[in-house]
């Protein structure tokens, strides 16, 4: 790590407020989670309803 | 001899721990080095500081199951590690290990003054933690890790070797059982001090 990215997350860990930044972190990443858990649903809804299809061409 | 537990994954003591490294290190700038930056620069309480926060920032990615951290007498966190599964060469062939990505002390335990939370022996309980939670999966106890220079000393004590001079060291099956003897000896001879 570069001395100049050393001390900007120095100044980071000086300047911010580490409990409401820590917060905006795990919010961004809930965030991203919940995405990730909408296209799962929706592609296991997807893979769900074409067994359904095809198991109904085949009956 | 200072003991600790030893936790897997991230606890809601381990965040609770690492704001309190938040709070300890900030107050320790303000008292020992004016709050200002370069004061600070080059010691080892820096380092520890910048890599607290560079694992605090990337928590919430990690894989839980990658996190380890021992807590001391007090209940306050100690020591934090990143780890994961990884294969090196060894005699030319591809052996399991754990590669040891990342591992710092608290705050209490890398400034230079002494403070009262300081607990010696953090990063030895951690390395200790690890070795023997792979001993009792049955898995290999070779650990891997990149160490800065300032940190080479520590890790040759515990029994780490250089492999090829950039960093990399790794602590083979018979250094992990030595270092577990070492310990334990040094468990039985504190307990008749």
């Amino acid at each position: 790590m570069s001395q100049e990215e050393q001390v900007r997350i120095f100044m980071e860990f000086l300047e911010t407020v580490f409990l409401s930044d820590q917060l905006e972190m795990v919010r961004t990443h809930k965030e991203k989670l919940l995405k990730k858990l909408k296209s799962a649903e929706e592609y296991e809804e997807f893979l769900l309803e074409k067994i359904e299809e095809r198991e109904a061409k085949k009956g | 001899m200072n003991e600790f537990s030893y936790i897997v994954g991230v606890t809601k003591e381990v965040g609770e721990g690492l704001a309190l490294w938040n709070e300890k290190a900030r107050e320790y700038v303000e008292t020992y080095y004016q709050g200002l930056e370069q004061s600070v620069r080059g010691t080892r309480f820096y380092r520890g500081v910048i890599k607290t926060r560079t694992i605090t920032n990337s928590l919430p990615e990690i894989e839980e199951e990658n996190i380890r951290s021992v807590f001391d007498d007090q209940n306050l966190l100690a020591s934090i590690a990143i780890i994961q599964d990884t294969s090196i060469l060894v005699e030319e062939e591809l052996v399991n290990c754990i590669e040891i990505e990342s591992i710092v002390n608290s705050p209490w335990n890398l400034i230079q003054y002494l403070v009262p939370e300081r607990r010696k022996g953090a990063g030895t309980a951690i390395v200790e933690g690890i070795i023997k939670e792979n001993r009792e999966k049955g898995l290999s106890r070779i650990l891997k890790l990149f160490a800065v220079p300032e940190e080479k000393i520590f890790y040759s004590d515990l029994g780490f070797t250089e492999t090829d001079g950039s960093g990399e060291m790794i602590l083979g099956e018979s250094g992990a059982a030595l270092l577990l003897n070492d310990l334990d000896q040094k468990r039985s001879s504190s307990t008749f001090d």
